[in-house]
């Protein structure tokens, strides 16, 4: 028998089916590991063993009886501590938050319960996942689990950090600015931000990036992550920007042969903007691609460099909540920096807003083109792999912008313009960091860009376990 | 540039708190990097008036490769 906990969800689900292994099995052997690996990773917010073992007997019971609901019943997973669970705290990572309960689930939580799935706690964040690296929170500083002197970057770090350690088989994220991707490219795990609308935020608390924010999975491997997918897809009239879509298979989608794939390469801003060692990762990423049968292009984004002057003016969103904390001072907030720049988005006028409007809309616009030539863009995750804890960067090259620069420079502008994209881990540096690809696509064909990546995976290796013991 | 007596006005105009000395001083740095920022993007020049940028509202979900 393998060590349960190690396996990826597309692996363990026919083995829970077939009843060779039982929920309550899988779900004890994870608390051994949790308990074993957690205090050093500090990855959870809260854990909830008691009830998620009531709810791995009551999915035991339920196949047992012939009802297995699907790859996800019996299936322990976290959830980020800004996505609502009935009756336990959504602190969004803040002291001043901690003791916020809904009596509501969030509607992908009632999805995931919905195809049988366990919730054994909420993952912890980065203060109102307003920052990348997860570090010195209320609740924790989170560590990498590939080196424990590193950040497993944020704001779903956690997340990422979990499952990286194989604490749980998946985990819910959010991403506004590169939440999701970041800290799966910092922790060697597959992190997707699916198409702006569709996936619910209806139970997201609270709304920080309402205009750039999504909810999606961190897993093991991309397989997992459709299936992931595949259970909180969909429209919900409870989430005023969700939209009807067609109902589809994403497991199913990425088991499909990929051939004549048209990959994009963009040459400026997103390679001169990272590391010459993961530039080379990256590169051979592609050429990985080339080799199953992708064709690849260079292709342009020139105003894609001025992508930070839309978060400067557009990231003041969440003063619509955060002000009134903000107003409190500096104490206020674990991350200081946090009260600042929202201190500085009350002085960001309407008409910086609408320009910078004007200018994500010519972003989007220049995609779209490309992607009329192209079917999916590689792109570096990230600029460099995960930094030391309590240590503040810069990009390379000198570029300013600290570690909020390094942690969405290169995944913002797929927030912007509300695309796809999967961050799949390709490859590790020489001090042997996990380091990210990220592919995106066209609107709605997040099955697409999910199947370029596990082809990817089929061709390169899957999941890999930290050396964390 | 800001001084501190135009910046603690328009604290107390823009957030309704005038914050400690010290840290006042802290958040003038960070605001007048963001004006500068904010200088930098109404300096883009797009091209002039052509309505195809001057668009500023988009609906984010909808796909647009026709």
């Amino acid at each position: 028998m393998p060590d349960l906990s190690l396996l990826p969800i597309h692996e363990l689900a026919p083995m829970i089916e077939s009843r060779d292994v039982s929920p309550v099995e899988v779900t004890r052997a994870l608390f051994d590991r949790i308990d074993r690996l957690e205090p050093r990773l500090r990855s959870f917010i809260r854990l909830e063993p008691e009830q998620a073992l009531t709810q791995a007997l009551a999915a035991e019971v339920e196949i047992a009886r012939g009802g297995y609901r699907g790859p996800l019943h019996g299936i322990p997973l976290g959830i980020k501590d800004n996505i609502a669970v009935a009756g336990w705290p959504t602190t969004s990572g803040s002291a001043l938050m901690s003791e916020f309960v809904t009596d509501y689930d969030a509607t992908v939580v009632q999805r995931l319960r919905a195809a049988g799935a366990t919730i054994v706690g909420k993952n912890n964040m980065h203060e109102w996942a307003m920052g990348g690296s997860c570090s010195n929170g209320p609740f924790g500083t989170v560590h990498n689990p590939w080196d424990e002197t590193r950040v497993p970057g944020g704001s779903s770090g956690g997340s990422a950090a979990a499952v990286s350690a194989s604490l749980i088989y998946g985990s819910l994220g959010t991403d506004g600015m590169g939440s999701i991707r970041t800290p799966a490219s910092y922790c060697g795990v597959v992190g997707f931000k699916p198409t702006y609308g569709l996936v619910s935020r209806f139970g997201q608390l609270p709304p920080t990036s309402s205009t750039s924010d999504h909810v999606g999975p961190i897993t093991k491997d991309v397989r997992d992550a459709a299936i992931l997918l595949g259970a909180i897809a969909g429209y919900d009239a409870n989430d005023p920007t969700s939209i009807q879509s067609a109902s589809v298979d994403y497991h199913a989608e990425v088991g499909r042969p990929l051939s004549g794939l048209r990959v994009g390469v963009p040459v400026s801003y997103f390679f001169e903007n990272a590391e010459p060692e993961i530039q080379a990762l990256v590169h051979e990423g592609v050429r990985q691609l080339a080799s199953i049968g992708g064709e690849v292009h260079e292709i342009h984004i020139p105003w894609v460099e001025k992508i930070g002057l839309v978060s400067a003016a557009q990231g003041n969103e969440s003063n619509a909540f955060l002000l009134q904390y903000a107003r409190l001072g500096p104490q206020a907030f674990a991350d200081r920096t946090i009260w600042e720049r929202v201190i500085a988005g009350q002085f960001v006028r309407r008409a910086d807003a609408a320009q910078a409007g004007r200018l994500r809309s010519l972003i989007r616009r220049e995609f779209a083109n490309v992607l009329q030539e192209v079917d999916v863009i590689v792109t570096p995750t990230n600029p460099t792999p995960a930094f030391l804890i309590d240590v503040t960067g810069d990009l390379p090259g000198g570029k300013p912008g600290g570690n909020l620069a390094i942690t969405n420079a290169l995944t913002s502008p797929f927030n912007f313009t509300g695309m796809p994209a999967v961050s799949v881990p390709c490859g590790f540096t020489a001090d042997g960091l996990p380091v990210g690809m990220t592919i995106s696509g066209r609107h709605w064909e997040d099955a697409l860009v999910l199947r370029a990546a596990h082809q990817y995976q089929v061709a390169t290796g899957g999941y890999r376990s930290p050396p964390i013991t | 540039m800001l001084t501190d007596d135009v910046f603690r006005a328009l604290l107390v105009e823009y957030v309704g708190v005038a914050f400690e000395p010290e840290d006042r001083e802290r958040l003038r740095a960070v605001v007048e990097r963001q004006q500068a920022r904010m200088r930098e993007l109404h300096a883009i020049d797009f091209g002039g008036d052509d309505p195809r940028t001057t668009q500023y509202v988009e609906d984010f979900r909808l796909p647009r490769y026709a």
